[in-house]
């Protein structure tokens, strides 16, 4: 019997854990080891994935993947994980302070001074790390709820303490080389060095971080736990008992709670502290001989004598790769560089291991270490009663990811999303806006007049910068409107959801649910969409959605289709864009299902995820995110926009021998993009002037829009058909994505791949405008 | 052109160098950065 056969509610204890590689090191490091018992909690509306509880945690994991671990129906589960009822009294180790009890001031052997205190900030995902992150440095960053963002990682000195430097690594579950974060929060801790580790960890959630705290013990760097949400554990009758975690971990153990400050004051003394004296985890040995007649325990201090000096030699902590080499991770093995015999003796070692212990050797690893975790759980959590936001978020599921309801609740959101974008707020706001510009503008054009400017200056400020970046500005209201609502989506923890129940559609297109979070950012703006397919684990999966992120229309076209709207389409707008964004999805999944089969043959990435609680965003994190969304744009406005408006305006008013010209058809730019022109008369686009707005979009879509203002002199109106805006909309929707996005793709896939993309979206743009064109025009529109 | 001909072309020419700044600045900044600081910084792991 597999896990999948399991209906909701029933339990099971896992027998066997299939598959192989880094999925089934996964699986492990999530916790699905022979051993555990599970109880299934839902299936998703789909029927796929299926979400567990497994080790006091939640969990989602495909059927297919969930059909690979055998099990073994039991009527209910018998390991209750026992806490303590009540703290009682214990003495404070003081690990990582001045004191009596540990360490007296001047003992011991602290750097030099004005050395720099280097930390690395390692955590899970959701445990607020970014939070904290801020707190120490004072940082402004935003905190985004869902799991898997991108690789990049913050520095910034701790407020002040100018001689540290604390690296916010991204979150990750475990150190093994499953995912390009675990590699690089990995080889971090193990090249760069840092003087400390801060290890955050979700207090709420406690035995699901251990796991990630217990091999960065491993690594005998100066580590501190700060175990975070500590207000939330209280909140909810739970404690810890801190003296007591001390002491069993062997390094500092700090309650804090980020998003409150508190304790945070405390946790940089004691992180300092440990930095400056070097003091090390007094606590590595994490085997028991009592565990499975204590064959791990024999096993792996077995193994610590065979690889001691190629550990050494390679500069790896000796536990760590004891362990990696049980596991026989790669990377690991070739920096170790065994000779035969030594190789061989490894694996006589664990091939024991495995026979005494009746599991394999990944699989006893990770069982060594859950056991531990359940003994100082055991020893030192009062169990909260279930969190008040726990319930919440399995009310608010039962609506939002039921069985009929998840994906017209889904499709109904977006619409409402667009709608009020569209038609009422971001509208109303930027009517206001555009009002007040004109006023300005006029106001400008008096003035000017009236100091008697010279009249190619008045025309460059009037009929080029206020026209052109007026124009773009009025689209703030809009683009920051829709910004909002997208970060209100993931920030809850929706996105999660919608990732969980896509994953079966998207599976149809040769995607996972995963997938789902870069497409709907590439709604705000394709170049961070680009950067966060990092999280994918499959290079597969990375590629391909990459490649149809251009179809999710960002927020920097929606100037484009307003404008058209405006003046075309008055009215309308609502259905017109969301159809364009539809029309966008649409060709994606077309696109998909082409390179399925042909460029991307092979399977989706398994999924394996957590599904975190409901999280209202804090109103200071949205005010915040909006004015830095505002600030940007003004920014892009005031840069790019300028110069594109400035140098469109100079190649408009000036002929081939830089003569000042009225006639704007007989000037630099009639004549490039007049020799280009022809070549869009099929799709109705063939005007001089709509060819030059097309090309500066490379540079940034608002500079359509600019381009098209400063050509027309704001009569674009009577200048172009209805048929002509329809082309003119369909290929703005799916031409080229802009310079900034080309650069992010070559990062991520090379200049031949981002060269085909400019190339393979201009081919789609052209083919899906000249059948809007050829529709239209059958349809009477003219 | 008189005086405050000058003074204009002046100012536009400050405006424009500060933007051909700014864009260098945020290509140099190594991340393909489109200018959406506000994407890219909540896209940092929670």
């Amino acid at each position: 019997m597999t896990l999948k056969d399991l209906k909701v509610g029933q339990s099971a204890v896992i027998t066997e854990v299939g598959g192989e590689g880094a999925l089934r090191q996964h699986f492990l490091d999530m916790g699905v080891i022979p051993g555990a018992e599970t109880t299934v909690v839902k299936f998703a509306p789909m029927g796929d994935p299926m979400e567990l509880q497994i080790h006091g945690y939640e969990l989602t994991l495909r059927l297919d993947d969930a059909g690979k671990i055998g099990v073994r129906r039991i009527p209910e589960r018998t390991n209750k994980h026992v806490r303590v009822q009540q703290i009682q009294p214990s003495d404070h180790p003081g690990l990582g302070e001045d004191g009596r009890l540990y360490h007296h001031k001047g003992d011991g052997k602290p750097l030099p001074e004005g050395t720099v205190l280097t930390f690395a900030l390692v955590g899970n995902q959701n445990c607020g790390k970014t939070t904290l992150f801020n707190q120490l440095t004072g940082a402004n960053q935003h905190v985004g709820n869902f799991p898997g963002v991108t690789v990049d990682r913050k520095d910034g000195p701790i407020k002040g303490h100018p001689n540290t430097l604390v690296t916010d690594l991204p979150g990750i579950y475990s150190m093994s080389p499953y995912s390009s974060e675990e590699i690089v929060s990995r080889n971090f801790v193990l090249e760069n060095k840092p003087k400390a580790i801060i290890n955050i960890v979700d207090a709420t959630n406690i035995e699901r971080n251990l796991y990630l705290t217990i091999q960065l013990l491993m690594m005998d760097v100066p580590m501190v736990v700060a175990l975070n949400m500590m207000d939330e554990v209280e909140e909810n009758h739970g404690s810890i008992d801190i003296n007591g975690m001390e002491t069993m971990l062997g390094v500092p153990v700090v309650p804090i709670s980020a998003a409150k400050d508190e304790g945070v004051d405390e946790l940089v003394r004691h992180a300092i502290h440990i930095a400056e004296y070097q003091e090390r985890p007094r606590k590595q040995d994490f085997c028991s001989r009592d565990d499975h007649g204590g064959a791990i325990h024999r096993a792996h201090h077995a193994v610590e004598a065979i690889i001691e000096d190629h550990a050494e030699r390679a500069g790896l902590p000796l536990r760590f790769a004891a362990d990696k080499a049980i596991e026989g991770d790669p990377l690991i093995m070739a920096q170790l560089d065994l000779d035969t015999n030594e190789r061989e003796m490894l694996e006589h070692v664990i091939v024991q291991m495995e026979k005494e212990g009746g599991m394999d050797r990944c699989a006893a690893i990770a069982d060594m270490k859950f056991d531990f975790i359940e003994r100082v759980c055991e020893a030192t959590v009062v169990k909260p009663q279930e969190s008040v936001g726990r319930i919440r978020s399995e009310k608010i599921d039962r609506v939002l990811t039921g069985k009929y309801t998840a994906i017209p609740c889904f499709i109904g959101i977006m619409l409402l999303v667009f709608y009020l974008t569209f038609n009422v707020i971001g509208a109303a706001l930027q009517n206001l806006l555009a009002m007040g510009i004109s006023a300005l503008s006029a106001a400008a054009d008096k003035g000017l007049t009236a100091a008697g400017v010279n009249a190619g200056l008045h025309s460059l400020i009037i009929d080029g910068i206020f026209e052109g970046v007026g124009s773009v500005l009025s689209f703030l209201p809009i683009v920051v409107v829709l910004f909002f609502f997208l970060s209100l989506m993931e920030d809850s923890g929706y996105i999660a959801r919608v990732a969980f129940f896509m994953d079966k559609l998207l599976r149809r297109i040769g995607l996972s649910g995963r997938s789902i979070v870069p497409m709907l950012i590439g709604f705000g703006c394709t170049v961070p969409a680009v950067m966060s397919t990092r999280t994918l684990p499959s290079r597969r999966d990375r590629r391909m959605t990459i490649l149809l992120t251009p179809f999710m229309s960002c927020s920097a076209k929606l100037p484009i289709y307003t404008f058209f709207v405006a003046a075309f389409f008055p009215g309308k707008g609502g259905l017109i864009m969301t159809g364009l964004y539809f029309l966008g999805i649409l060709l994606g999944i077309v696109t998909a299902l082409l390179f399925k089969d042909t460029l991307f043959r092979g399977e989706a990435v398994p999924f394996v995820m957590e599904l975190p609680n409901y999280r209202l965003p804090g109103a200071k994190n949205v005010l915040q995110l909006l004015w830095e969304k505002s600030k940007d744009f003004l920014q892009k406005a005031f840069s790019v926009i300028l110069i594109a408006t400035i140098v469109v305006w100079f190649l408009q008013s000036f002929g081939p021998s830089l003569n000042y010209v009225t006639d704007s058809s007989r000037s630099l730019m009639a004549l490039i993009a007049g020799a280009i022109a022809p070549v869009f008369r099929p799709i109705g686009l063939g005007d001089w002037r709509i060819v030059t707005a097309l090309i500066s979009g490379f540079m940034a879509k608002e500079s359509v829009v600019s381009t098209l203002e400063v050509l027309y002199g704001g009569g674009i109106a009577g200048a172009m058909t209805t048929l002509s805006a329809v082309s003119m909309l369909v290929f703005s929707l799916l031409y080229t994505p802009c310079v900034a996005a080309i650069a992010a793709i070559r990062r991520e896939m090379g200049g031949k791949w981002a060269a085909a993309v400019v190339l393979f979206q201009c081919g789609v743009a052209y083919l899906a405008a000249f059948a809007a064109h050829g529709i239209g025009y059958l349809a009477g529109l003219r | 052109m008189h005086g405050i001909d000058f003074v204009i072309i002046a100012l536009l020419a400050a405006a424009a160098a500060l933007a051909v700044r700014s864009i260098v600045k945020r290509r140099k900044s190594g991340k393909s950065c489109c200018g959406d600081c506000a994407s890219c910084s909540r896209r940092c792991g929670g």
